[in-house]
């Protein structure tokens, strides 16, 4: 395995040099990496990277932020989860992460941090007191919730969420600092108590930001004092070592597929775990009420009581939220017509 | 014997071999360290398993002792390279990989997507080595296995490992002499194995033999034990009994079961007497009915007649909704229809749950006399015997009837003896004269 410094960047070394066969043959060589790239794709398949390539017993951390966009958890149901229409409208995509937990909002006024220790020596409590001490640090007076979640006050300035396999385990989180709350409540305020899923739900807290408490605390004075707070705690003495998107790092092999990868329908929409969705109507001629079943996505059936149509039958198989009307092909003027818009709007995924 | 699925199996695992030959070597050689080292441990066990290695859920972090199974990464039959992610459980924000302990093929998956599992708990089957069903290592694991496991592997019945079995029985020769069984059933087949696990029975030792069989208990069974233990618990348990004189609700029932099979389709049996005698005796006794919910009585208008039945997976208590209002026939159609949902496999949480009565009939299996267990929080129990034709005094003479002892087990926290015994007495009455019951108040 040929170990390469990032610190020397691309300039020197040409790619192809470097990629004679698997990307992995490129491997991590740092303890503490700060991402300077917004794209949440390319940050969490970095993270990825490093994570499944960074020496196994070494502790490592990552800083990044993101432009606007929402997160949600890998076992998570978008369309529970997200206020699709309200993200639709302001532009600000959303993205299904690797790691468990519920759903963030991220900004560039929320920094994001990642620690990645090896498996056995995973302790929530501890990664966890890593960031305090960062904050506390800085003249919040903040403290760790039953969750292991950064609060100051009766509020969240942190959400964590974290990742284990055979070696390796993370502990990621954000952290508010200057984020537009609002936005935050708009995107992640859904109101579908008839949808009813097996994945994980979001578990709702008020949230502040660190700022409010101290003017002073920004990106870099958080990185900053994170940073510190890792090197005491693991007797790191690297330095930090920065990260962009146009370095020839982004070009290796597993970075790219994992960009390719989060977007894609099959791992944003299609890990969606088992759901039901039951929706009432009014109609001129009565109610109608539809029951959906879905799983991974596609639906698995939608009974329809109070419309006798082959409506529901025709949906079976097709993608949750993607259904286009030739697929269906309803007749113009009936009352599949009208049942099917307003199927077509309950379930949409406004993308 | 060998299935197309196999064989398609076989073909493509040597077509990746072949493509892939370096890792194929190396993770073979480990793939056959592992899988060496946890047969010889796993000598004892029904033959198929000495393939095959059972992975654990792995510990997750501190303090975290269950997890929910979120989805397989892999299926039955996929061929995984070691270290590779095979399902994903998440807990309390964690999303934690399982992983493949070696190179191998998965034969079986011991949980479903959703189910909660716990640290340590077994969660799938995999079958070490690079598939490709070469004849030469798998000769060698024979080897060492003849002398020591001779003698304890003839006593593992095939028939009780689960569809493995129900392949390998197909090509055992019924009476083989020893080596040749031995053989065909260490024979080379990385079979993908479909069904969950169902316990292997204990197997028949012949004299001499000191194995034993680790079997793990299935959910139903855990759960079964565990309301046993809490109705024993808590409920003041006593049983009376008494005998009914079956002679008078046996004639009209052959009487009237032609007429009732021809006109409604469904056999007319007994449980639709008991039932509709218990539903008269519960309305005249109303303890019977109810339950206890912290420091209330409640008592329910309403009769949900929990029936017994066995199924193969173990006894389960469908419920018959409103019985104070059906007779006979709709009573008989509504338990051949659970019933027949239940051995099917087919019976939802809504159809077990509630019940404010139980009726369980051990006779169908011979039993005399017995103490049935309350079904919590009911607060009774009624227990059908076995009839039996025994001398009684009727009017001073000694005559031949059909007697069948029932047992009522009742919860003295609710009921007394003597409307536990009252209960008891009428419902004999009504079932030694049917006729009683026309005379009822509905």
């Amino acid at each position: 395995m040929i170990s390469f410094s990032f610190r020397h960047v691309a300039r020197s070394l040409s790619t192809r040099r470097l990629y004679t066969t698997a990307s992995s043959v490129v491997a991590p060589t740092h303890s503490i990496y700060l991402s300077t790239s917004t794209n949440p794709y390319f940050n969490l398949s970095f993270e990825d990277w490093l994570f499944r390539h960074a020496p196994q017993k070494e502790p490592l951390l990552l800083l990044y932020r993101d432009a606007p966009c929402v997160v949600i958890g890998r076992n998570q149901n978008p369309w529970k989860e997200v206020n699709l229409r309200a993200a639709r409208a302001q532009g600000i995509p959303w993205v299904r992460r690797r790691s468990g937990g519920g759903t963030v909002y991220h900004d560039l006024g929320n920094t994001n941090f990642s620690i990645h220790v090896p498996r056995t020596s995973f302790d929530r409590g501890a990664t966890a007191q890593v960031v305090l001490r960062a904050v506390r640090a800085l003249g919040v007076d903040a403290h760790v919730n039953e969750r292991n979640d950064i609060c100051v006050g009766g509020e969240k300035a942190s959400g964590s969420a974290y990742k284990i396999v055979s070696g390796r385990a993370y502990h990621h989180g954000t952290m508010l600092i200057t984020t537009r709350l609002e936005t935050l409540g708009d995107l992640l305020r859904v109101n579908k108590d008839t949808m009813i899923t097996k994945g994980v739900a979001s578990v709702r807290s008020p949230v502040c930001n660190l700022a409010q408490f101290r003017e002073a605390v920004s990106h870099d004075t958080f990185v900053a004092a994170v940073v510190d707070s890792f090197k005491t705690e693991y007797g790191i003495r690297d330095e930090p070592c920065i990260v962009n998107e146009t370095d020839d790092l982004a070009s290796i092999e597993y970075i790219q597929r994992g960009m390719a990868e989060l977007p894609s329908w099959d791992w944003a929409y299609g890990q969606t775990p088992e759901f039901e969705y039951t929706v009432t109507r009014s109609f001129m001629w009565g109610d109608v009420v539809a029951h959906i079943r879905a799983r991974h996505g596609v639906i698995l059936s939608c009974t329809l009581q109070g419309l006798d149509s082959e409506l529901g039958k025709v949906l079976e198989g097709k993608r949750y939220g993607f259904v286009e009307d030739e697929e269906v092909g309803v007749d113009v003027s009936g009352k599949d017509a009208v049942v099917w818009a307003w199927l077509k709007e309950e379930m949409s995924s406004y993308d | 014997m060998l299935s197309k699925r196999v064989i398609a199996a076989a073909r493509s695992r040597a077509f990746l071999a072949s493509r892939n030959s370096q890792s194929t070597a190396l993770s073979l050689s480990k793939g056959w360290k592992v899988a060496d080292s946890h047969m010889r441990r796993a000598q004892f066990h029904s033959s198929h398993l000495l393939q095959a290695e059972t992975v654990k859920v792995p510990q997750m972090a501190e303090s975290i002792s269950e997890g929910t199974l979120r989805s397989w990464t892999k299926q039955v039959g996929d061929s995984v390279e070691v270290d590779e992610e095979v399902a994903t459980i998440e807990t309390d924000k964690i999303d934690v990989s399982v992983n493949a302990t070696t190179a191998g093929t998965i034969v079986e998956l011991l949980a479903k997507e959703e189910d909660t599992v716990t640290v340590g708990q077994d969660l799938f089957r995999i079958e070490p080595g690079e598939g490709g069903a070469s004849s030469a290592p798998q000769e060698k694991k024979t080897d060492p296995e003849e002398p020591k496991d001779q003698q304890v592997d003839k006593k593992m019945p095939e028939p009780p490992a689960p569809s493995s079995a129900d392949k390998q029985s197909g090509g055992i020769p019924p009476a083989g002499p020893k080596e040749s069984k031995k053989e065909v059933k260490q024979d080379p087949k990385p079979k993908p194995k479909e069904s969950k696990a169902s316990p292997p029975a204990p197997a028949p030792k012949t004299p001499g033999s000191r194995g034993e069989t680790r079997v793990k208990m299935n959910r139903m069974r855990l759960r079964i034990a565990e309301r046993l233990k809490e109705s024993q618990n808590a409920a003041a348990s006593l049983t009376t009994f008494n005998e009914i004189d079956m002679s008078s609700l046996m004639e009209m029932r052959k009487k009237y079961k032609d007429e009732v099979l021809k006109e409604h389709d469904v056999k007319l049996g007994f449980m639709s007497a008991f039932a509709r005698a218990c539903t008269l005796a519960l309305k005249e006794i109303p303890a019977a009915n109810a339950s206890i919910d912290g420091d209330e009585i409640v008592y329910h208008d309403y009769v949900d007649l929990s029936v017994a039945v066995a199924t193969p997976k173990g006894l389960v208590t469908p419920v018959v909704r409103n019985v104070e209002g059906m007779g006979f026939v709709e009573i008989e159609k509504e338990i051949a229809a659970l019933g027949s949902k239940a051995r099917d496999g087919k019976l939802s949480l809504e159809d077990m749950a509630g019940g404010t009565f139980t009726i369980s009939n051990g006779g169908v299996f011979g039993s005399l006399y017995g103490t049935p267990i309350i079904n919590l929080p009911q607060s009774a129990v009624l227990g059908m015997h076995a009839i039996k034709d025994r001398p009684v005094v009727v009017n001073g003479q000694i005559v031949v009837r059909p007697i069948m002892v029932v047992a009522l087990t009742y919860d003295h926290r609710l009921l007394d003896g003597r409307e536990a015994v009252t209960f008891l007495v009428k419902v004999r009455d009504y079932i030694e004269d049917p006729r009683k019951m026309l005379l009822a108040l509905n």
